[in-house]
């Protein structure tokens, strides 16, 4: 009887499973697997950013009990503010003016021959190989005081002494400029390579004059490129350390060169932490407005 | 898309919107190489005119130049009374349809329609009311707000011929507009299309490498072959009396005979073939005897018979063939039938009740019209780039 009873059981899931052959469970195991993909990136990230940060933020609250007295210190000190402030001014300027620069060069690089557009992009790439470092140093020889700038415009008599070209903001933001271009070239060529370029003409032929054509249809489908290249460069430049510093001439230039203070020179830990997790959440706060306001998720919406 | 024979009255007042167009020997040259060779046509306003040939035949460097998309090497290009040739296209006033639509993909359907009316500072509230009637128009009232990539292929074909025409432009170019719709939608859209142009009046110049296509929705055609016209005439005229080689093995199928030439009378030619068979038909250029040419026939006009002893003797076109290929093809059989000098033929047969069916082996008859078998120089299939297979399956 339970033979049977059995058999029947087998038959009838047999038949179940032929008539039905189940569509969910190797979609359910092929997910999980592409799960696991992002299992040793994912515990790096842990041991390498998550766990420090989680350091710095409790330094920053527990020293050695809890303690606001650093955030305080943060935003009441003048000095921070003003830094503050004076590194979200660098990161404006350096984000508009790379964007200014870079559009431009995007624009070129998606719409020339092949060749050519393949030059352009190794002169776009090629300083992103060259160690920030030397080209930052570079900067100091050709801009100094004894530099070749200055050498060559008191040699043609155009000046008697030389000019302060290094250690402001000048310089400042033309090393984070140079050395963020890429990060606006390569998202913007990516997107204009996208577009059709039968659009631009269709603009025409439907009225629309160069300007407005570029106007009215090709600049808003590279947004997504924009927006991309502005988020991306302008995290970069608010953290930004070695250039700044080194061109900017002092560490109270930027947060980043106030937080290396903090952490190295004077030791105070607690107040480097409160320090780096206010740029942090200054960083997240405004990336959230721009997304909210410019999003990818609602540029796309009418997308492609 | 009736009428073939006879092109619609276009001067009736319903073509208001129509503008003729006169191309007047038209170049466009590429450092040495002519893309368009000197080509002059004449359109009338209201008329639909499709640019028929292969690819690299010039057809769409043609119409880039109307559209102001490429220079004008030489030539002109007059639209109703304004010669343009020299215009930015954004002043031209022509609608274009693209063959990937080019519809704009941030903007809504009715953005989309309304864009040229915005780029002509139209009002707010006129260009609303035009934009709905032009949607009306291609029967898609309701999808104004949605975005293109959220309509199907013959959709988004539909909202970018509402968008040509919406600012009632005298010209249209559609630059194979139906290339990318799958067979079943094509051959309706070129319904819409048709009734489109018809109920506006407009004057359409058409682009496409598809003959079929171009003999269903054109009042006339021209035929174009390495950047020159070969032919431009009435579907009817291209198909039954093709005025070069081309053109007969380009549009519709031919059987094709290579020979030489063997006298004329009255008013056809006689032709010895390589099969030594000697026919009689019409060559619309003159031809010298023992020159070489090629004869054209189309497949429907070869009349067949069971019996050769069952023909008028009279006749100068009287073949003895023997079968050689059967092939049913439902509505129609399809035959290989060749003669005793080698010349072979291919035929098509409608399967009527109580039609005749033949088999492989079956002695036959064949005949046909002089005025059906056209003569041509030879030369002029020689130099016709890549002349099609003419025996192409049915």
């Amino acid at each position: 009887m339970t033979t049977i009873e059995s058999t029947a059981a087998t038959t009838t899931l047999v038949a179940a499973t032929v008539e039905r052959p189940p569509p969910r469970k190797p979609k359910r195991a092929y997910r999980r697997d592409s799960r696991l993909l992002i299992l040793p990136a994912l515990l790096f990230q842990i041991a390498f950013f998550f766990v420090p940060l989680y350091y710095v933020a409790k330094q920053s609250l527990f020293d050695p009990g809890f303690t606001t007295e650093h955030y305080r210190e943060v935003f009441t000190n003048p000095l921070y503010r003003k830094v503050l402030f004076q590194t979200l001014r660098l990161a404006v300027m350096v984000t508009t003016i790379s964007v200014l620069l870079g559009y431009p060069v995007a624009y070129f690089i998606a719409r020339a021959r092949p060749l050519v557009a393949g030059i352009a992009l190794l002169g776009v790439l090629v300083p992103l190989w060259t160690s920030l470092l030397a080209r930052t140093y570079s900067f100091q020889v050709l801009y100094g005081r004894e530099g070749f700038a200055n050498d060559i415009l008191m040699r043609l008599g155009l000046i008697d002494e030389p000019l302060p070209l290094m250690f402001n903001t000048f310089t400042a933001v033309s090393g984070m400029t140079h050395a963020l271009l890429p990060f606006v070239i390569l998202p913007c060529v990516a997107v204009m390579r996208g577009i059709d370029p039968s659009l631009a003409n269709a603009a025409k032929s439907l009225g629309a004059s160069p300007w407005k054509a570029f106007r009215h249809v090709y600049f808003p489908l590279t947004k997504p490129g924009l927006v991309t290249s502005v988020i991306l460069t302008f995290i970069l430049a608010l953290g930004f350390f070695v250039t700044p510093v080194i061109l900017g001439g002092v560490s109270e230039f930027t947060i980043a060169g106030l937080i290396q203070l903090q952490m190295q020179k004077t030791l105070n830990w607690g107040l480097g932490g409160a320090l780096s997790i206010t740029l942090l959440a200054f960083t997240a706060v405004i990336v959230y407005l721009y997304q909210r306001r410019y999003g990818l998720d609602k540029l796309l919406a009418g997308g492609r | 898309m009736a009428n073939q024979d006879h092109p619609r009255d276009v001067s009736t007042p319903s073509a208001a919107l129509g503008a003729p167009v006169r191309l007047e020997r038209l170049t466009k040259r590429y450092d040495d190489v002519v893309a368009v060779d000197d080509v002059s046509l004449d359109i009338r306003a209201g008329e639909f005119v499709t640019l028929l040939g292969p690819s690299g035949s010039g057809k769409t460097t043609t119409l880039m130049m109307l559209a102001g998309f490429q220079e004008v090497t030489d030539g002109t290009i007059t639209v109703g009374d304004r010669e343009i040739s020299r215009l930015p296209p954004n002043k031209r006033d022509i609608g274009v349809v693209f063959q990937h639509y080019a519809l704009f993909p941030h903007m809504r359907v009715a953005e989309n329609v309304g864009f040229p009316l915005k780029m002509r500072g139209v009002l707010k509230a006129e260009a609303k009311q035009r934009v709905r009637a032009a949607l009306e128009l291609v029967k898609l009232n309701d999808y104004g707000r949605r975005y293109p990539r959220q309509l199907s292929g013959g959709q988004q074909q539909r909202v970018a011929l509402a968008r040509a025409v919406v600012f009632e432009p005298g010209l249209a170019l559609m630059d194979e507009p139906l290339g990318a719709l799958d067979r079943q939608l094509r051959e309706q859209m070129q319904f819409e299309i048709k009734r489109l142009q018809e109920s506006l009046g407009i004057t359409v110049i058409y682009v496409t490498h598809d003959q079929e296509e171009a003999l269903v929705m054109s009042d006339r055609i021209a035929v174009m072959n390495k950047g020159k016209i070969e032919q431009f005439a009435t579907p009817a005229e291209l198909y039954n009396e093709p005025a070069t080689a081309f053109v007969a093995t380009f549009v519709g199928e031919s059987n094709l005979l290579h020979g030489i030439g063997a006298g004329t009378r009255g008013g056809s030619m006689s032709i010895l073939t390589a099969g030594g068979l000697k026919l009689a038909g019409r060559a619309p250029s003159p031809i010298a005897d023992g020159d070489r040419i090629v004869a054209t026939i189309r497949p429907e006009k070869l009349i067949v018979l069971g019996n050769e002893s069952d023909m008028p003797v009279d006749l100068p076109n009287r073949i003895p063939v023997v079968c050689d290929e059967v092939t049913y093809a439902g509505q129609m059989s399809r035959y290989v039938v060749t003669a005793a000098g080698g010349d072979s033929f291919v035929l098509r047969v409608q399967n009527r009740p109580g039609s005749v069916t033949f088999c492989v082996g079956q002695a036959l008859a064949l005949m046909f019209d002089t005025g059906d078998l056209r003569v041509f120089p030879a030369e002029q299939l020689s130099g016709a780039g890549e002349p099609q297979d003419t025996q192409r399956p049915a």
